[in-house]
C-alpha cells in the first residue's frame, strides 16, 4: 500500500507516495528524474546505483525508499555547486578516468565516501575503496589516478 | 528492481517485534537486516513473502559491548561497524578479516552480522532469475532432484558466509530471542548440513546477537579465496584460532572452513595436525593432505572437489605464517 514519506536528498525535501516494494533507485530515476544514479546488475554486483547515505556509500537497488527516510541521501547530482564541478569530479575528468561514463557516478561517490573519512588513503585503502565499483572500459588505472592524486599518494604504477 | 508488493513492518523495539510476529500468519514474513541477500532473491523471484520485518531500526540489536569476559555483538550491527569495531579487532582479528572481505564496501555498510550468520545457503542452479529458461525445480524449489549431485537425496547448496567460520573459530555462542524468551547455544550446534535448511531456528524466533568469550585468549587469522577479490562470495574460506602461549605451540587450536558444504564446518583433521605442534613450523601438503582425507566437498560453483580441498590446504598453510609470533 503507498504511504506518503519525505526524504531528504541532496539538501532538497521530497515528499511523494510510494510502497513498500520500491527501491530508492526506482524513487531516484522514475519518480524525482535524478538519472545520474544509474542502474547496472540491480543485484548488488556492480556498484553503479551507488549514492551516500549519510555520508556512507550504500546501493540504491538494495535500499527501500522507506528506509531511507530521515537519512541524508547524497547523489551525483548532489556534488556540482552552481555549475562548479566538484573536486572528485574534476580530477575524474583531469586524469581521464572516465570512459563510457556508466560507472562514473557511483565511482565518484565511492571515492568520496572514501576521501571524506580518510582524506590521505594508501593505495591498499584506495584499491579497497572503490572495489565495489565495476569498471568494464578503464581498467581502473586512471581512476585510480585521479583519486590518488586527490589523496596525494602519488602516481600510482609510476614502476612501468 | 522491481519487486512484488508486500507490507514492511519497521520494528522500533524488541517488545514491538515479538508484537508484529505473534501477529504475523505462519510462514507469511521475512525478516529483513541489511537486506543484501533477501532483496537480490526477491528480485530473481525465489522469495515472494508477504511481509517483510525490518530489524535495522531496532536499537537493542546494534551493540557491540563487553559482557564480562564476553563481548556481545548484536544481530542488526553493519559489517562495516563490526570491522571496525576496536573491541573487535585487537581481540578478534580473524573476525575483523572476515567482516572485511564480505562483499564490498557498499554491501557491508548495509549488510548485518545477523544477516551473515543466517544467509541461506547458495547454488549456481538455484540462484538465478525464475521464469523461462530457468533450471528446472530442484529440491530447494520443492523439486525432486538435484543437479548437482546427480541422483543425490538431498539439497547440497552451499554454506558461504564468510563470518561464521571465524566465529567458530573464536568458540562464539549464538544468542537467539522470541516472544517466548531467550536461548543461546554453541554457534557449532545451530548449523546443520542440510542445503534447505541450513540453520536451527524457530519461525517465531531470531538470531539477536553473537557472543564471543574474550578468555583465554585466542590469537586467529581469517583468509579466503574467491574467483574476483571483491564482490564476490568466497569458494573456500579458513579461520584458525589458538590460545595465546608462551610456548609457540598452538595450543586448543580451531579451524573452521566456509564454502566446504551446506554448513560452516570445523575441521577436526587439521585441529588434530595442530594441536601442540609449533606454531613455526610448516605444515607440508603431505601433512594436509592426509588431514583433509576425510572431508568428501561435492562439485559446486564450477570448481572440483579435489581443488576445493587443495585451496584449503593452502590457505592452512598460509594461516599458520599469520599466527607466528
Ligand atoms: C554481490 C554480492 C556479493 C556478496 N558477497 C558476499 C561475500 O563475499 N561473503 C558473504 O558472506 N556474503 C556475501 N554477500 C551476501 C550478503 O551481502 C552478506 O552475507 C550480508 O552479510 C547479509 O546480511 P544482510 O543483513 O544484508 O542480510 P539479509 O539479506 O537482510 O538477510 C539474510 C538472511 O538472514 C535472515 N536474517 C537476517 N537477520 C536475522 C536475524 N537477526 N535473525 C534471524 N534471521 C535473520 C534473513 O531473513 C535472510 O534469510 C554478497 C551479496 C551480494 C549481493
Ligand atoms: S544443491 Fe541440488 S537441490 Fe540444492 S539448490 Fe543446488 S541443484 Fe538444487
Amino acid at each position: 500500500m503507498e504511504q506518503p514519506i519525505k526524504l531528504q536528498i541532496n539538501g532538497r525535501s521530497y515528499m511523494l507516495n510510494v510502497g513498500p516494494q520500491v527501491t530508492l533507485l526506482h524513487v531516484l530515476r522514475d519518480y524525482l528524474g535524478l538519472t545520474g544514479t544509474k542502474e547496472g546488475c540491480d543485484g548488488g554486483e556492480c556498484g553503479a546505483c551507488t549514492v551516500l547515505c549519510d555520508g556512507e556509500s550504500v546501493l540504491s537497488c538494495l535500499m527501500l525508499a522507506l528506509d531511507a527516510q530521515g537519512k541524508n541521501i547524497l547523489t551525483i547530482e548532489g556534488l556540482a555547486n552552481n555549475g562548479e564541478l566538484d573536486r572528485i569530479q574534476e580530477a575524474f575528468v583531469e586524469e581521464g578516468a572516465i570512459q563510457c561514463g556508466f560507472c562514473t557516478p557511483g565511482m565518484v561517490l565511492s571515492t568520496k565516501a572514501l576521501l571524506d573519512r580518510n582524506p590521505h588513503p594508501t593505495f591498499e585503502e584506495i584499491r579497497e575503496g572503490i572495489s565495489g565499483n565495476l569498471c568494464r572500459c578503464t581498467g581502473y588505472v586512471k581512476v585510480f589516478g585521479a583519486v590518488a592524486r586527490l589523496a596525494g599518494t602519488g602516481k600510482p604504477f609510476s614502476d612501468k | 528492481m522491481h519487486l512484488k508488493p508486500f507490507a514492511y513492518h519497521r520494528p522500533l523495539s524488541l517488545a514491538g517485534l515479538w508484537d508484529i510476529m505473534d501477529k504475523a500468519p505462519s510462514g507469511g514474513f521475512i525478516l529483513l537486516g541489511g537486506g543484501t541477500d533477501v532483496l537480490p532473491r526477491m528480485g530473481q523471484r525465489l522469495l515472494a513473502p508477504a511481509a517483510l520485518i525490518g530489524l535495522k531500526n531496532i536499537a537493542e540489536l546494534k551493540v557491540i559491548e563487553r559482557e564480562g569476559d564476553d563481548v556481545f555483538i548484536g544481530a542488526a550491527s553493519a559489517l562495516q561497524h563490526v570491522r571496525e569495531s576496536e573491541l573487535v579487532s585487537r581481540l578478534f582479528p580473524a573476525l575483523a578479516q572476515a567482516a572485511a572481505r564480505v562483499g564490498s564496501p557498499q554491501l557491508r555498510h548495509m549488510g548485518t552480522i545477523g544477516g551473515n550468520l543466517c544467509l541461506d545457503t547458495r547454488c549456481l542452479y538455484y540462484n538465478q532469475r525464475q521464469g523461462p529458461g530457468a533450471f528446472p525445480r530442484c529440491y530447494k524449489k520443492g523439486g525432486d532432484r538435484c543437479h548437482v549431485v546427480k541422483g543425490g537425496k538431498r539439497c547440497y547448496a552451499l554454506f558461504s558466509a564468510d563470518t561464521p567460520a571465524a566465529l567458530l573459530a573464536l568458540d562464539a555462542r549464538v544468542c537467539i530471542g522470541g516472544a517466548a524468551g531467550k536461548r543461546e547455544a554453541p554457534l557449532n550446534e545451530f548449523y546443520r548440513d542440510d542445503g534447505i535448511r541450513s540453520r536451527d531456528i524457530g519461525e517465531k524466533e531470531i538470531v539477536l546477537g553473537i557472543k564471543i568469550p574474550g578468555k583465554p585468549v585466542r590469537v586467529s587469522a581469517y583468509l579466503r579465496f574467491s574467483t574476483r577479490a571483491a564482490i564476490d562470495f568466497p569458494l573456500a574460506g579458513l579461520a584458525v584460532s589458538v590460545e595465546k602461549s608462551r610456548s609457540g605451540a598452538f595450543v586448543n587450536p580451531r579451524v573452521a572452513a566456509t564454502g566446504i558444504c551446506s554448513r560452516p564446518l570445523r575441521l577436526a583433521g587439521l585441529e588434530t595436525l595442530l594441536a601442540g605442534r609449533d606454531v613455526r613450523r610448516e605444515i607440508t601438503e603431505e601433512e594436509w593432505g592426509d588431514a583433509l582425507k576425510e572431508l568428501r566437498p561435492v562439485r559446486h560453483q564450477g570448481i572440483s572437489p579435489a581443488y576445493r580441498k587443495y585451496l584449503f590446504g593452502v590457505l592452512m598453510q598460509r594461516a599458520r605464517a599469520r599466527l607466528v609470533p
